[in-house]
């Protein structure tokens, strides 16, 4: 599955040229849409989530950062979650994979309080943040060296670079992934100042909207559901940000007409029609939404558009998704309608 | 040479007992010495203040000074060899240190002779068979013990299994004569659980301690309380390189006698730049020092059998091309590795080929291997040393809770453990796989202990047998990491051998009676329950050995078509049941390796199953545990097999999901694929699995499927569905299924029951 090493380290290659690894590119083309999932079962499908809990699952994504970007201030935008998208493709990072090292950064006792071994421990007189042993051997120890209290990281050697070589692969990958952002940055200034020129609002309005339910289509034909499950989510705030404004007002749409219905009913009660239309997420995927929605018309057809072609490689205008990177980049003519 | 200058032997005896505070038993113990020529022939010896002149002429002979009888040529002959290794010049230096301090570091290099000489040494001084007592050197290796049992027996000229004996797992070569034991360290750390203060011995030698297997750093811990309750026992700890520091301060500044290697120098070459494919990279080193160096054979180190043999087989091929182009020496090709058969690791000591023709290029030899040819075994003749940088280290982590073995950088210190087998013959070079850079920047500067990177449960479990009730403060040399220990005594929990105050109970304390690990044992402890004793009792033991299937790189797909002969549709564990039957069936009996062959089946493995399958019968035997089957035709026959192999592992479990391929494992949300050489017919929804292998993908290996059901029934509290609230929702779901589908058939049953009574 690894082909790295194959491939010559300086060509820049390494981060493009994933047309063998097929199998790989599937699963992280659907790890795009699925990194929402990834913190969120630790902490947003708790509707009580500590203040501090939340920090845990930042700390979390900046480690995951950290540990492949040295240098790199992780942003929390769109552009953000590209950058780790563009990284786990580039370094064949597999679903497991991700689940593996989002695993491995959980400390259980933080994780677990009333784990029965951690209550024996403390039984025995262990407190959290202290280390094992002996107390005279702690002493000489941290004379020594630094002992630290996290079990031994586990890295999995993919391929059979020499010493050195991924350190230096990791450098390159980081490397090409900056030139794509780089390359995407000056795509969107481009973009937002050409659209900006031709494009009334109206119309923006409504291409954002046919943008949106091409994604959602294509989300539920990758997760195998159909488009219903994601228009009638029991958590409208919960879906993919990307159409998260597309399906709340779907709903909200649903629940007008019902109350409409409903006021034609002597037996009405006013009570539940304000309760009926009080929509509202956790906080989190609220703010996440009016983010979005603050946004210039134009820049939130951009989002909606890149998602498209990064994901699933579509084009809305062609109107059908092509084969790879590649495909897209040669053969479709550029972003914005009137290209085509 | 006479007596020792007493001025000496005074001023030793004095620095040592102001510094060491073991040494306040000695006056006492001077009284008890034995001098007791008569008897033993040991003339003029006595306990603990002996020099090396009497004990070398106690060995000149003519009489065997440890059973009298008459010493033969052989013995002669090798007592030549032993007076050349290093150690035997500091002999008298070693027995002063010896006899003034009750814990001494001793390090030697490999090939020092410290493994066979030191316990003789000490023998001659500290007289255990006058005493009723024994002298133990433990080893990390079962082979190790074995091996150096044999050539100590053949050096001291007495019969292995009399006066010098082994006892690994599953065997015990001693008897009531034997006064030195080489064992594995597990082993003495199974006796400490019957024996804590070790009574047994009066000398206890921790060899090889530099390699800090686990069970050599649970000792280290223990000896270290045992020595201050018993002033009389004596300690040496032995090791091959030269980080002895550690061993000292912690064992409350210890004296140190080191005995220098005879090595040569070694010279270091690196790359100028690193390496794309460091197999590949090492095979074209081979070839080029076969091509272009002086005579010498060469030593390149890597990581496991699979890409040892894929090494080998290349360099031949390249090698003979070599040779017809240019006229280069024959070049022998050997493997080296754990799980080859001993004969073939003998080839290791052959000679180099002889030159095609005579006063031609010279031949050479290529020892391709492990790191076990990194401290534990010296090849003579070796010049070049081939380094990349990797080994294969095992891992645990609490937090996914998974123990593997995985291909790693090695540490600075083996890397310079490697380069010196290039030095032991004569001055040697040693060619490493990466830039100078690299190995400064990349590299450790010590490996860590195994005591980090395993799981801990069946430790956790010695501890508690060995009465140490305070975990937490147990005088680890390297503590563990406290999530480790957590998860350890969680698990064993979950299992029933310690309740919630971390007391051992029943089944845990019958559980460390087996040398198996936790899951395994209560598994076995708890098959009567399931009419299956038997059957279980049968796949432990294949569980225990290595893999009893043979898959030759050139017979792959018939390798594959036999094992399909056994295979069981509901997975792995029924399928090696059912090789076990056949093996043990008359028609296989008749001539068990030509049905191995055939079958493409391990024989060796098989016979050691059916070995280990031996022992553990005692065990279950001793502690009243019935053996039985049910009857073969009964419908439940395999259900009852699979629920007792549940009753084990229920914590290793995983879960079908349904939107994606692969599986999820049950409260760890690992995502994991099944291992391509399952023979798991039916996709099942859930599966038990044996073992958790991180490689290129995540796998789970020898698997067997299971009702959600039965986990319900069988691990109450671990399948506590309030607790798999917040994890992965299929999980929940299937569990929530199985617990509603429980429920209606208890209502049925209860029915069907009350309307039988009517």
């Amino acid at each position: 599955m690894n082909k790295h090493p194959g491939r010559p380290v300086a060509s820049g290659n390494v981060f493009g040229s994933d047309s063998e690894e097929d199998a790989s590119e599937n699963v992280s083309k659907k790890h795009f849409n699925r990194l929402a999932e990834i913190g969120p079962v630790i902490s947003s499908s708790e509707p009580e989530v500590r203040e501090d809990d939340e920090d845990d699952d930042v700390d979390e994504e900046e480690d995951y950062m950290s540990m492949v970007l040295p240098g790199h201030e992780p942003e929390k935008d769109f552009d953000e979650i590209n950058r780790e998208e563009l990284l786990s493709k580039a370094q064949g990072l597999t679903k497991e994979d991700i689940s593996l090292r989002t695993n491995l950064k959980r400390s259980l006792i933080e994780r677990e309080p009333e784990n029965k071994g951690l209550k024996m421990m403390k039984l025995m007189g262990f407190k959290p943040g202290s280390s094992l042993g002996a107390a005279s051997t702690e002493s000489q120890l941290n004379k020594d060296q630094a002992r630290s209290n996290e079990p031994i990281v586990i890295e999995i050697k993919k391929g059979r670079g020499g010493i050195g070589y991924d350190s230096a692969l990791r450098d390159e990958v980081n490397k090409s992934v900056d030139v794509a952002i780089e390359k995407q940055k000056e795509s969107k200034e481009n973009f937002l100042s050409r659209i900006s020129e031709s494009y009334s609002d109206k119309k923006l309005s409504s291409q954002i909207k046919s943008a949106q339910k091409v994604a959602l289509d294509l989300d539920a034909t990758a997760d195998g559901v159909e488009p219903e499950t994601i228009y009638e989510a029991e958590d409208p705030f919960s879906v993919n940000i990307i159409y998260r404004s597309l399906v709340c007002e779907h709903q909200l749409n649903k629940k007008v007409r019902e109350l409409r219905r409903n006021m034609e009913n002597p037996s009405f009660d006013t009570n539940i029609s304000v309760e009926l239309l009080d929509m509202k997420g956790d906080d989190k995927s609220q703010k996440e939404l009016e983010e979005f929605q603050l946004l210039e018309k134009s820049h939130q057809l951009f989002r909606v558009l890149i998602y498209l072609r990064s994901v699933y490689f579509y084009c809305m205008w062609c109107g059908f998704s092509y084969n790879d990177e590649n495909d897209l980049e040669e053969n479709c003519p550029g972003m914005l309608e009137q290209d085509h | 040479m006479s007596e020792e200058p007493v001025t000496k032997k005074l001023k030793a005896d004095d620095g040592a007992s102001k510094s060491n505070p073991y040494l306040a038993h000695l006056e006492n113990e001077k009284d008890s010495t034995v001098s007791n020529e008569n008897a033993t022939g040991i003339s003029g010896i006595i306990r603990h203040e002996s020099t090396a002149a009497q004990a070398n002429k106690a060995e000149d002979g003519p009489l065997n000074p440890f059973n009298g009888k008459s010493l033969s040529q052989k013995y002669f002959d090798i007592l030549k060899v032993r007076r050349n290794l290093p150690v035997h010049l500091q002999r008298d230096e070693f027995l002063k240190m010896f006899q003034s301090t009750q814990i001494m570091v001793f390090v030697g290099e490999t090939g020092s002779g410290k493994t066979t000489q030191i316990p003789q040494f000490v023998a001659y001084d500290d007289l255990p068979h006058i005493q009723g007592k024994q002298i133990a050197c433990t080893q990390p290796r079962r082979v190790a013990a074995m091996s150096v049992a044999k050539r100590v027996a053949d050096e001291m000229d007495v019969k292995l299994g009399e006066e010098v004996g082994y006892s690994i797992r599953f065997e015990d070569k001693t008897s009531s004569n034997t006064f030195l034991k080489y064992m594995t360290d597990g082993m003495l750390l199974r006796e400490a659980m019957t024996d804590p203060l070790l009574q047994r011995y009066s000398c206890i030698i921790l060899d090889e301690a530099h390699e800090r297997t686990l069970s050599t750093d649970i000792l280290m811990g223990l000896i270290k309380q045992v020595a201050s309750r018993r002033p009389d026992l004596k300690i040496i700890v032995m090791s091959a390189t030269l980080d002895a520091e550690k061993f000292q301060s912690y064992f409350n500044d210890a004296p140190l006698l080191a005995v220098p290697g005879r090595t040569h120098p070694v010279e270091i070459y690196y790359t100028p730049e690193y390496q794309r494919d460091y197999l590949e990279a090492a095979i074209r080193t081979v070839l080029q020092i076969h091509a272009s160096e002086a005579e010498g054979d060469i030593l390149l180190f890597l990581t496991g059998e699979e890409e040892i043999e894929d090494a080998c087989r290349k360099i031949s091929l390249e090698a003979d091309e070599l040779i017809r182009e240019s006229n280069c020496g024959p070049l022998s090709v050997y493997p080296l590795y754990g799980s080859l058969p001993p004969s073939q690791q003998q080839k290791i000591f052959d000679p180099a080929p002889a030159p095609f023709t005579p006063g031609g290029a010279p031949g050479r030899k290529v020892v391709v291997g492990t790191n076990i040819a990194e401290t534990s075994l010296t090849i003579d003749g070796i010049v070049y040393v081939v380094d990349p940088g990797f080994s294969k280290q095992k891992v645990y982590n609490p937090r996914i809770r998974v123990e593997s073995l995985l291909v790693a950088p090695i540490s600075k210190a083996s890397a310079q453990q490697r380069a010196g087998r290039a030095g032991r013959t004569r001055p040697g070079k040693c060619f490493r796989l990466y830039t100078e850079d690299a190995f400064k920047k990349e590299l450790n500067e010590q490996s860590y202990p195994e005591i980090l990177r395993s799981n801990l449960a069946n430790t956790v479990l010695e501890l508690k047998k060995l009465g140490i009730d305070d975990l937490v403060h147990f005088d680890f040399m390297d503590p563990p990491a406290p999530e480790t220990m957590m998860r350890a005594l969680e698990e064993l929990n979950f299992l029933g051998c310690i309740d919630d105050d971390g007391e051992l109970t029943p089944l845990g304390r019958m559980a460390s009676e087996f040398p198996l690990d936790p899951m395994l044992a209560v598994m076995l402890i708890k098959s009567p329950e399931f009419y299956c004793s038997n059957e279980i009792l049968s796949i432990t033991a294949l569980l225990s050995v290595p893999n009893v299937f043979v898959r030759p790189n050139n017979a792959r797909k018939a390798a594959d078509e036999m094992k399909g002969v056994f295979s069981h549709p509901d997975g792995d564990h029924l399928t090696l049941l059912n090789v076990y039957h056949a093996f043990k069936s008359p028609e296989a009996q008749l001539n068990p390796s030509q049905w191995c062959y055939d079958h493409f089946l391990s024989l060796r493995s098989l016979q050691s199953a059916d070995n280990v399958r031996f022992q553990l019968k005692r065990i279950m035997e001793r502690n009243d545990l019935s053996l039985v089957s049910t009857p073969f035709e009964d419908k439940n026959y395999y259900n009852n097999i699979r629920k007792s192999l549940l009753s084990g592992y229920f914590m290793q479990v995983a879960k079908r999901m349904s939107s994606r391929k692969g599986y999820i494992t049950v409260k760890d949300n690992q995502e994991v694929l099944i291992h391509p050489s399952t023979v798991i017919a039916q996709d099942s929804d859930w599966v038990l699995y044996n073992e958790f292998v991180l490689t290129t993908k995540n796998y789970i290996r020898t698997v067997t499927a299971i009702k959600p059901e039965w986990l319900l029934e069988l691990a109450p509290a671990y399948y506590d569905i309030e607790a798999f609230k917040k994890g992965n929702v299929d999980v929940r779901m299937g569990l929530e299924a199985a617990k509603a589908k429980a429920d209606r058939l208890k209502k049925s049953d209860s029915k069907r029951s009350k309307a039988s009574y009517k």
